[in-house]
């Protein structure tokens, strides 16, 4: 409203009329500065030739800001689905080597691979009761013919589409693994009930060679 | 005057700038306003979308942790007949243009099928034909690598058993369209299935989904997964034992269950034949489901441990209680019971009744119990009602009431005839014995597990009192010398440790008689100065064995294996010495 009445042609404004109450004292003349009409409306023209430049600035820089934001976040939408492109790849790889791991670790496969190298179970196990210094159960070599029935893989399993290959298995290179030593003294938590002499197979050179290997 | 001219003109422009904009206001009231729902209705048609977001369905795991069961991604390969054509492919740095029966060649070899059976679905006017259904990640791969423009394709979920028949009889499957339909994944599918989500979203005209248009109608929520008692290590070396035991003894199937004692936690439940889940269709409808929770037959001798175990506790015998047992007793009504082997008459104690499995003898000792209260033993066995795990189709036998017993079957139910059990009951009739008079209700899902590693347990029946402690242990010590003095029983020894165990050589069935083959059995339990597992070993319709000859070895394997798993240590102490005989 008031930018309406500010773009009206400038003319002079009537004094308004209505009656009001006359003092009869007499007031002290004052001598003050009075505007004239004409530059009432210059001023109020000025004003409202500042107020619609900025507006126009703002609005102007408004959109000029709402132009750059539209356009990251059109950057930004094409870089997701690049992102999800990318990620969908990787899945169907991931989902890949997940299948290979699977297979790999199949017992079928462990089964097969486990006769492919010679390895038979020992279904005699034997227990050492280290405390009591005692072997519980009597230690029986494996046989293959004790085991022979269920040695070879019996159980389906389509999803096994990946294999070892026993070659690459039987290629694999020695490893010699050093027998672990205690570089500190360890206290016991729990005192012995007694002390047992033992005389043990192992020899200051660490673990024998399994004849297995 | 110039500074009049000047503020026309301006006071003119923004008159005219605040008419435009007055414009625009109306139009803005008009359109978000007064006209809103039609054009939003319109918009809405040509350019939101929404799409299913589905629910991926949860795992079966064992006790370990080790997954049985999953979900991946398969996609479904089609083509386009009508724009199939020649194509450029870039081979390394060039590009070499395919014929159309070239292109077929390479996707047979991908696909692995005839290139005939490609070029006759690759050909024709239609906007779609599939070349094959569900392919696996490896060959999307390669097929995506072609990167031909006629060949497109369908991403769809897939369930995956990633060992492959090991545990297949109780997990089931689900079908192509992702329904389940067999064993744990039906059962389950509550806990298995999750519910789809749905989004609408607004795209542009490159067919790229704009950000925050992107509404969630409805959430999804993925699967829970299902968490089993099973041990699937166990659960293989059962499975390849059952399948050697088939082999072995030309028989029609076989099964053993583990479970241990004092949980009833079933480690354990093996078949086979059985069903590979990932091509359930390979296979017979018979051997695609559990036999163990399914089929009830007469369970024959393995059912006089419940004889023995009741007249113990209803206080009318003692493991040494005495008697003599002929080849065939006639009975008070003229019809004769026999065992199954000829001899002269054995002076027997109870503990000796068991050892030699003599119906005679048994029928004379059980018999002091009046048949209403043996009925409600064998009830309290869970004999006639299903175990607790409610699997999916589970059998809950047949055992009639007493009041309808003939007097034939009011003898036979004491040595296993007239009475029908699953293999899961028969297990449990052991347990309850092994765990001190106790009955467990069997547990092989042990509950529904969501995403962040809540388990919300299955619920399980009450534990029932059978027997008293002594009563218990007294028919322990009975089964103890099953093993050591029985001719089939010794075949069920193990060095080093204490076995307790029954033999059972049940006729079958056919018809309105029995047929000439047997389902041979043997349930065992170790240690037996202190029971913590339970195997139990049938094999149905043995053709080359038809004595619990059969079971033996199988259970040997199987309990070694469950011995040496748990790490049970042999025993240091001696069976109590009873008496089999008396002078």
């Amino acid at each position: 409203m008031s930018v309406l009445r500010q773009a009206q042609p400038i003319r002079p404004i009537a004094p308004r009329r209505h009656l009001r109450p006359v003092s009869t004292r007499v007031q002290p003349v004052r001598r003050t500065a009075v505007k004239t009409t004409s530059q009432v409306g210059t001023v109020r023209l000025f004003l409202s030739k500042t107020i619609v430049r900025k507006l126009l600035v703002g609005l102007t820089g408004v959109a000029l800001l709402s132009l750059f934001v539209n356009s990251l976040c059109d950057g930004a939408v094409y870089k997701i689905s690049s992102l999800k492109q990318e990620t969908a790849v990787l899945a169907t790889q991931s989902q890949i080597i997940g299948q290979q791991v699977d297979s790999l670790r199949s017992p079928q496969n462990l089964s097969n691979s486990a006769k492919a190298l010679g390895m038979v179970v020992n279904s005699d196990p034997v227990f050492l009761n280290v405390r009591e210094a005692k072997v519980l159960g009597s230690a029986v070599p494996a046989s293959a013919s004790a085991t022979k029935a269920v040695s070879a893989n019996l159980i389906a399993n389509a999803a096994m589409t990946y294999r070892s290959n026993p070659a690459t298995l039987n290629s694999t290179k020695k490893t010699t693994i050093d027998a672990p030593t205690l570089k500190t003294p360890v206290k016991p938590s729990v005192k012995p009930a007694k002390t047992v002499t033992t005389k043990l197979a192992l020899t200051p050179a660490g673990i024998p060679a399994s004849p297995t290997n | 005057m110039h500074s009049n001219e000047t503020d026309r003109r301006y006071t003119l422009f923004v008159g005219v700038v605040l008419f435009v904009l007055a414009v625009f206001v109306l139009r803005l009231i008009w359109v978000q306003v007064i006209d809103a729902k039609a054009i939003n209705e319109i918009s809405n048609e040509a350019r939101e979308t929404s799409r299913t977001i589905p629910a991926i369905r949860g795992n079966i795991i064992d006790s370990e942790g080790h997954i049985l069961a999953t979900t991946l991604i398969s996609w479904d390969v089609n083509v386009d007949p009508k724009n199939v054509g020649p194509v450029v492919l870039t081979i390394g740095d060039q590009k070499v243009a395919f014929t159309k029966e070239e292109i077929a060649q390479k996707l047979s070899e991908i696909l692995r099928v005839p290139t005939e059976e490609l070029l006759t679905k690759m050909t024709g006017t239609s906007r779609y034909a599939n070349l094959r259904k569900a392919v696996s990640a490896a060959t999307y791969s390669k097929l995506k690598e072609l990167d031909i423009p006629w060949v497109y394709f369908d991403k769809k979920q897939k369930r995956h058993y990633p060992d492959g028949a090991v545990a297949g009889n109780l997990l089931g499957f689900v079908g192509s369209d992702g329904s389940a339909l067999e064993g744990i994944e039906r059962m389950m599918n509550s806990c298995l299935a999750g519910t789809d989500g749905k989004e609408s979203y607004i795209q542009g005209a490159d067919l790229i989904r704009i950000p925050s248009s992107v509404q969630v109608i409805q959430q999804v929520k993925h699967g829970s997964d299902v968490v089993l008692s099973i041990n699937s290590d166990l659960q293989y070396s059962a499975q390849q034992e059952m399948a050697a035991t088939v082999k072995r003894l030309n028989a029609d199937w076989a099964s053993a269950i583990v479970i241990e004692v004092s949980t009833g936690r079933i480690l354990a439940a093996a078949e086979a034949p059985t069903v590979d889940p990932n091509n359930f269709s390979a296979v017979k409808a018979q051997n695609r489901s559990s036999r163990i929770f399914r089929s009830a037959f007469e369970p024959g001798s393995i059912l006089k441990t419940v004889a023995a175990a009741t007249a113990i506790d209803a206080g009318k015998a003692t493991p040494l209680s005495q008697v003599v047992a002929p080849y065939a007793l006639k009975m008070p009504w003229g019809q004769y019971i026999n065992d199954s082997h000829k001899h002269p008459p054995e002076k027997l104690t109870l503990t000796g009744v068991l050892a030699v499995s003599s119906n005679t003898g048994l029928v004379q000792l059980g018999g002091k119990v009046d048949s209403k209260t043996r009925f409600e033993y064998m009830q309290k066995f869970g004999i006639g009602s299903k175990s607790g795990v409610n699997f999916e189709g589970e059998s809950s036998g047949l055992l009639a009431d007493y009041t309808k017993w003939d007097r034939m079957t009011d003898q036979t139910v004491m040595f296993g005839q007239g009475v029908s059990l699953t293999p899961i009951q028969t297990a449990d009739i052991y347990q309850t014995i092994a765990n001190k008079g106790v009955r467990l209700s069997p547990v092989l899902i042990e509950g529904c597990q969501d995403r962040n590693g809540n388990l919300t347990r299955t619920a399980v029946d009450s534990p029932v009192r059978v027997l008293s402690e002594k009563s218990a242990s007294d028919t322990m010590d009975m089964l103890e010398k099953v093993v050591e003095f029985g001719s089939i029983g010794k075949t069920a020894r193990i060095p080093g440790y204490r076995i307790g165990g029954k033999t059972g050589t049940a006729q079958i069935a056919e018809g309105k008689g029995y047929g000439r083959l047997f389902a041979v059995s043997f349930v065992g339990v170790a240690p037996a100065e202190n029971p913590r597992y339970v195997v139990a070993v049938t094999a149905f319709r043995s053709r080359n064995i038809s004595n619990s000859l059969g079971a033996t070895p199988g259970f040997v394997a199987i309990m070694k294996q469950v011995l040496k798993t748990y790490t049970v240590p042999p025993t240091t102490t001696k069976s109590k010495k009873i008496a089999t005989e008396w002078k």
